[in-house]
């Protein structure tokens, strides 16, 4: 009988106990793209913003609508590669393709330039400074495009 | 500040000078635009010139591809005005790979020029059967050769070697069958008759298939040995069932042994006269007429008893046992 008394005297009137919770909401449906707001342009009020075909895809149509950019390469390899290349490119070369077959990188993509020589001393320019860092060869697979106002895929 | 007339007019000549050049410019760029259009226009894919033109594995080009591929997804007009966009300024169509480095001409020159490294099939090998095949080829090497896209074209997965061999291709007796069937464990295959050994533990593939053929060796020569401690066998260790050293055939000779009491010719006349037999026929009309009763029943116990000569004495020899009435009425 004195051991009750004794444990009704220690029980407190709070309990503080750390509790460490995530908030997390109702996961949201693919159906419901209105709210999604990542990866997705904002439309412009007077609709003149004008998108290719990839920059209108919705992230999640990666692998349904839009293929991969890089293709058997590794991640960090990939980063420098087109860093250098939108550098080299003066921002010309924005979405470019690195694939690998054996030991070769490729890297392909359209470039907005039409001046040959200047498109033939960069792409040499960058398979010689990349084979050097990469330690493979690296070959170029540029298409030379010019675009014109009507060369757009969409308009938001 | 006011600039002077000369220096203004300094500046509009040079601004003439530059939207001429650009003019110029932007003429020349339409022009070579529709002129690197037109190589796709002069080759056809069906022709021996197009292995020239696509000699090798390439992303896709739209100025060279004579077809007039469409790739991509519109949802409705607002979109490319409604068609699914062309292979002009089409990133969609270079990601993806392509066979153009395969079409049929290209595939017929690749056999031209293996051609001259082979040699015929053998004719009598042509339409043999499986069998027939096995017993000439006994032994088989498996083997895989992997190409990898990355900074090192070598595959781990190349060093796994598969050796499969028939066992009826093996000279051994029935001993050495055993003890290798035993040595091999689940890489024996009881349906086909045959083993397989697979060995990835050394790096190369040479090394893996000199192991694999060790392996074969010694198996071989270790079936044929009897080591002392094999003697030690029971019947329980053995793999198949022999009727002859197991309890079954005991229990039939312990039965043939039991019933040799009866006449060496069993014709049906003589069978009835035995005493036994008629002992038996006697208990089982009594119990069949006059119902069980305990005395009935004991009687019949008795006549089955003698019948099946399971009296006190074992039966295993052969010589008349104790209390057995073996009177053979003829």
């Amino acid at each position: 009988m004195a051991q009750r008394n004794v444990f009704k005297k220690w029980k407190p009137l709070y309990t503080f106990i750390a509790n460490r919770t995530l908030h997390t909401s109702s996961v949201l449906s693919m159906f419901d793209r209105k709210n999604i707001r990542a990866g997705v342009p904002k439309i412009s009020v007077k609709k003149e913003k004008k998108l290719t075909y990839q920059e209108a895809q919705p992230p999640d149509m990666i692998g349904v609508r839009k293929a991969w950019d890089s293709w058997n390469s590794s991640q960090l390899k990939d980063i420098f590669i087109r860093k250098f290349v939108y550098g080299t490119f003066q921002g010309k070369a924005k979405n470019i393709i690195i694939k690998r077959r054996y030991n070769v990188i490729y890297v392909a993509g359209l470039v907005n330039l039409v001046s040959n020589s200047k498109l033939s001393f960069l792409v040499a320019y960058t398979e010689e400074i990349l084979s050097y860092f990469l330690k493979c060869p690296v070959k170029l697979e540029i298409q030379a495009i010019l675009l014109t106002r009507e060369d757009y895929f969409k308009k938001i | 500040m006011r600039y002077s007339l000369v220096y203004r007019m300094k500046l509009l000549h040079a601004l003439q000078d530059f939207t001429v050049t650009i003019e110029r410019r932007m003429k020349t760029a339409r022009k070579s635009k529709m002129e690197h259009l037109g190589r796709f226009e002069k080759i056809s894919m069906t022709t021996p010139d197009w292995t020239n033109v696509w000699p090798a594995a390439q992303s896709f080009k739209h100025s060279v591809v004579p077809l007039p591929v469409r790739q991509g997804y519109v949802k409705g007009l607002n979109e490319n005005q409604g068609y699914p966009p062309g292979k002009y300024n089409n990133l969609e169509l270079m990601k993806i790979p392509n066979f153009l480095h395969l079409t049929p001409v290209h595939i017929k020159n690749h056999c031209k020029n293996i051609k001259k490294f082979c040699t015929e099939f053998p004719e009598k090998l042509m339409y043999a059967k499986e069998s027939h095949l096995k017993t000439l080829f006994p032994l088989e090497v498996i083997e895989s050769d992997y190409c990898f896209a990355g900074p090192s074209l070598r595959d781990g997965r190349a060093r796994k070697i598969t050796v499969k061999v028939n066992m009826s291709s093996l000279k051994l007796d029935d001993h050495a069958k055993d003890k290798m069937i035993r040595l091999l464990g689940h890489r024996y295959d009881k349906k086909f008759d045959e083993f397989t050994i697979t060995t990835d533990s050394c790096p190369t593939k040479k090394q893996n298939y000199d192991y694999a053929m060790y392996l074969l060796t010694v198996l071989y020569h270790e079936s044929q040995i009897t080591e002392p401690w094999e003697e030690d066998k029971t019947v329980n260790d053995m793999f198949q069932y022999f009727w002859n050293i197991n309890k079954s055939k005991q229990n039939e000779s312990d039965v043939s042994n039991r019933l040799k009491y009866l006449p060496e010719d069993t014709s049906e006349e003589k069978l009835l006269k035995v005493k036994q037999v008629e002992k038996y026929k006697d208990s089982i009309e009594n119990l069949m007429n006059n119902g069980e009763t305990l005395d009935n029943l004991d009687q019949y116990k008795q006549s089955v008893l003698e019948l099946l000569n399971l009296r006190k004495t074992s039966p295993q020899n052969t010589d008349v046992a104790k209390g057995d009435n073996l009177d053979v009425t003829t």
